[in-house]
């Protein structure tokens, strides 16, 4: 990652409108708001986990989770955001305590802390089915690598025309004919292999 | 509806990029088409497949992003890293001259080769190879030794060898035992008759243990190195 390209992005509503547009634009802005917050997130987080003997999680786990799931609602636009270095850290909060109380190590009490614009009433948790992801991986493995890298730049919101380039194929009509017939196999493989992807 | 058209709406339905009117739409055909409600379900299910790579993706390169961090958080990217390396260059500076300041340092420098002075003299082998003993033993820095060989050679009937003989014996004892009031007392005697230049160098010498640096250096810091030194071994 080239840090000065990362100057650009001051404040959080460029980041915002970056990783909504999707594509190379919003793969640098990630990575730029990444470096940016890390540090903070960390530290906090790890303070978090220090002051819980009992989670056995990595903060490292943490830190990642409630960023990619911060970089989805992001991109699924449904996040009402006040500060994006409080809203990673209120999903890595959430995460934490899910995590705890999946777990029924502690009983929850009201916590007067301060919010961060993302409360613990989501339910998602850093424990996975490794089974289903294993399947989930296997699945995407049988497709071709071609067909591999065109659904990636596509569900990274990459334009037609931006995968054509890529590519490298002849026009965006050509882009979105393969991709189209890459999906409509993985949709086999997920038919034939029962899979729920969820 | 043509397919062309569903497919664009379910595309945009699972990248979250679809308008609320088009949701609508789709909301409805799926009410109402079977094989629509169905299509999406599907695609639904491979589209948490690619998310799912997405993200494993993402996940690998926020451990590389954590990675090159940590390197560009090196020692030297931290003010105090640089700080303990100057302060260590110090400590080594202040150890090396307080080195050169040691006694044995002191008889090392001013020590006097009588046959690199001496080339062109005609002497005997015996002399010659009594000079080379002593002068090895005190480049060995067996001073007592050394003093031994001298005082045979300083009792030489020629004056510049009996003198050279007796300054180096005079190194060889502040090598031993440093400047007390004994070997003070003979440097000024030595200083009073010595030719020159061996009366400059004893000059400069005696002045030497009343010197700023020599008290900074042998005194204070010397003492306090050699301290340390046996416990860091």
């Amino acid at each position: 990652m080239n840090h000065l390209h990362c100057h650009i992005y001051l404040r959080d509503d460029d980041y915002l409108r970056e990783i909504r547009a999707g594509g190379s634009r919003a793969e640098t802005a990630i990575s730029c708001l990444y470096l940016k917050h890390r540090k903070r997130t960390y530290s906090y987080l790890r303070t978090l986990i220090s002051k819980q003997g009992a989670f056995k999680g990595a903060p490292d786990d943490l830190v990642h989770d409630s960023f990619i799931l911060m970089i989805e609602k992001i991109q699924q636009d449904t996040a009402v955001v006040r500060s994006l270095a409080g809203y990673w850290i209120g999903i890595g909060k959430m995460l934490f305590l899910n995590q705890l109380k999946k777990d029924e190590r502690i009983v929850l009490v009201g916590d007067a802390e301060e919010k961060y614009g993302y409360e613990a009433e989501h339910q998602h948790s850093l424990v996975q089915d490794h089974e289903e992801n294993e399947k989930m991986e296997a699945a995407f493995l049988k497709l071709g690598p071609r067909c591999r890298e065109i659904l990636m730049l596509w569900i990274n919101q990459y334009t037609m025309l931006e995968i054509a380039g890529l590519m490298p194929l002849s026009n965006a009509s050509m882009a979105r004919k393969i991709k189209y017939e890459c999906f409509k196999k993985l949709k086999e493989i997920v038919n034939s292999g029962n899979i729920s992807g969820g | 509806m043509g397919e062309h058209r569903i497919t664009t709406l379910i595309d945009q339905y699972l990248l979250g990029t679809i308008s609320p009117e088009d949701r609508s739409l789709l909301e409805q055909l799926i009410l109402s088409d079977p094989s629509v409600s169905k299509l999406v379900r599907e695609s639904e299910s491979a589209c948490r497949i690619l998310q799912h790579e997405k993200n494993r993706r993402l996940k690998e390169k926020l451990r590389g992003l954590d990675k090159d961090e940590l390197m560009h958080q090196g020692v030297f990217s931290k003010p105090i890293g640089w700080l303990t390396i100057l302060l260590l260059a110090l400590i080594a500076g202040l150890y090396l001259l307080a080195g050169n300041y040691s006694h044995t340092s002191i008889a090392l420098q001013n020590a006097e080769a009588y046959l690199e002075k001496n080339k062109n003299a005609d002497e005997a082998g015996e002399d010659v190879a009594a000079w080379t003993k002593a002068q090895n033993a005190f480049l060995a820095r067996d001073f007592g030794s050394a003093i031994q060989h001298y005082l045979t050679l300083s009792e030489a009937p020629e004056e510049s060898k009996a003198y050279l003989a007796k300054w180096n014996i005079l190194l060889a004892q502040l090598a031993i035992e440093g400047p007390t009031p004994t070997w003070k007392m003979s440097l000024d005697t030595f200083t009073k008759s010595a030719p020159e230049p061996l009366r400059s160098k004893a000059v400069k010498l005696s002045s030497l243990p009343d010197s700023f640096l020599y008290r900074l250096f042998h005194n204070k810091l010397h003492e306090k190195f050699s301290s340390i030194k046996p416990r860091l071994i």
